[in-house]
């Protein structure tokens, strides 16, 4: 073998690449980030008025047993953990006028309302007034979930009491009174 | 004897004579580029923000992404991009509640008219393409459409999940 080929073998060998080295594949990750807030829905009661009916005994005047049915909240969701609050007015005779009933009379009418399905147990108030319907207690009945809930929220109305035991209802074409239900997510 | 050597060496230097007269060599250089890809995203996180609802649910509207990759180039043939999306999950939320999803599967949609369109609610939503040398870098804009389950409301919280870009480089 002579020079030249000697030198031409080394230029041919020069240009040889790296076959053993492998085209690795490269790869990147990229997080994907979101968030999704906290929010409650709280659906349409079922009835918006809850008609009770005759509220005092003809004979007497004093209160007759009440047992209205169940109006149910239907649609209602968090989807974080929640508060379901619930308040109500006593019954109160509207046409009456501002003044205290005579003694022995009463114009207000106490019950207890419980807000069941959302928690357990359930959230309740009972209305505190007085012969006036003027309220001792003014603070909502709460009760916490801790998880997402979506249940339809179940409205009961029980232990209708006059302010004092044995004390007559005042007449009135119309007493009312105003239960609010209320959700809160958690922050 | 030295009249030998001297011969000898007369005849040494005719060989090694360079010949002037219309010889030619021929030397030819050859080289190669080795095939390789190249992926370096933009960001490595890709922030979607706040996810609206419509009844509890996802509501279906596109998310413009912009520039995620900073570098993306194969200079082969026949390279294979693969991308691997995963669902949104929730960061804090295991255990759901009937009614409830902690996840949010989404569309994963690119303008780089490679790569089409990737569903991360798919099994093995693996998107395979095969094509030739090509630079995306500084590109892939797209969209991240979340998907709405129909009858499942998400829970509340961050969401977290990722996006795997594979190229491996062809011949």
């Amino acid at each position: 073998m002579n020079l030249r080929l000697l030198l031409l073998a080394g230029v041919t060998l020069a240009a040889i690449p790296a076959f053993g080295e492998d085209s690795a594949p490269v790869s990147a990750t990229i997080t994907v980030t979101a968030s999704v807030g906290n929010i409650c829905h709280l659906g349409t009661p079922a009835n918006s008025t809850i008609e009770l009916g005759a509220l005092a005994a003809e004979s007497d005047g004093s209160l007759v047993p009440i047992s209205p049915p169940s109006t149910a909240i239907q649609g209602s969701w968090c989807n974080a953990g929640s508060t379901i609050s619930v308040f109500a007015t006593p019954l109160i005779a509207q046409n009456y006028g501002a003044g205290a009933p005579p003694a022995n009379f009463t114009k207000a009418v106490n019950f207890k309302v419980t807000a069941s399905g959302w928690t357990s147990p359930a959230a309740f108030y009972t209305t505190t007034g007085d012969v006036s319907g003027s309220q001792s207690n003014v603070t909502p009945g709460t009760a916490s979930a801790s998880i997402p809930v979506a249940q339809t929220i179940t409205v009961d109305l029980s232990n209708f009491a006059s302010p004092v035991a044995g004390y007559r209802l005042v007449a009135d074409t119309n007493y009312s009174s105003t239960i609010t239900v209320t959700l809160t997510a958690a922050p | 004897m030295l009249k030998h050597v001297l011969l000898a060496s007369a005849a040494l230097a005719l060989l090694a004579a360079p010949s002037f007269a219309g010889n030619t060599s021929t030397v030819t250089l050859a080289g190669h580029v080795k095939a390789v890809c190249s992926v370096v995203p933009k960001t490595t996180t890709i922030k979607l923000g706040n996810i609206d609802l419509t009844g509890g649910m996802v509501t279906v509207a596109p998310i413009t992404v912009e520039s995620v990759m900073g570098e993306a180039w194969c200079n082969g043939a026949g390279n294979k991009i693969a991308i691997v999306a995963t669902s949104l999950k929730s960061t804090t939320v295991t255990t759901v509640t009937p009614g409830f999803d902690n996840f949010i599967d989404y569309t994963l949609a690119s303008n780089d008219g490679l790569t089409g369109t990737l569903d991360s609610s798919l099994t093995g939503n693996e998107v395979d393409v095969t094509t030739d040398a090509f630079d995306l870098s500084g590109q892939a804009n797209g969209t991240v459409t979340p998907k709405a389950d129909g009858t499942q409301k998400v829970v509340a919280g961050d969401y977290e999940g990722t996006v795997a870009i594979t190229l491996t480089p062809g011949a």
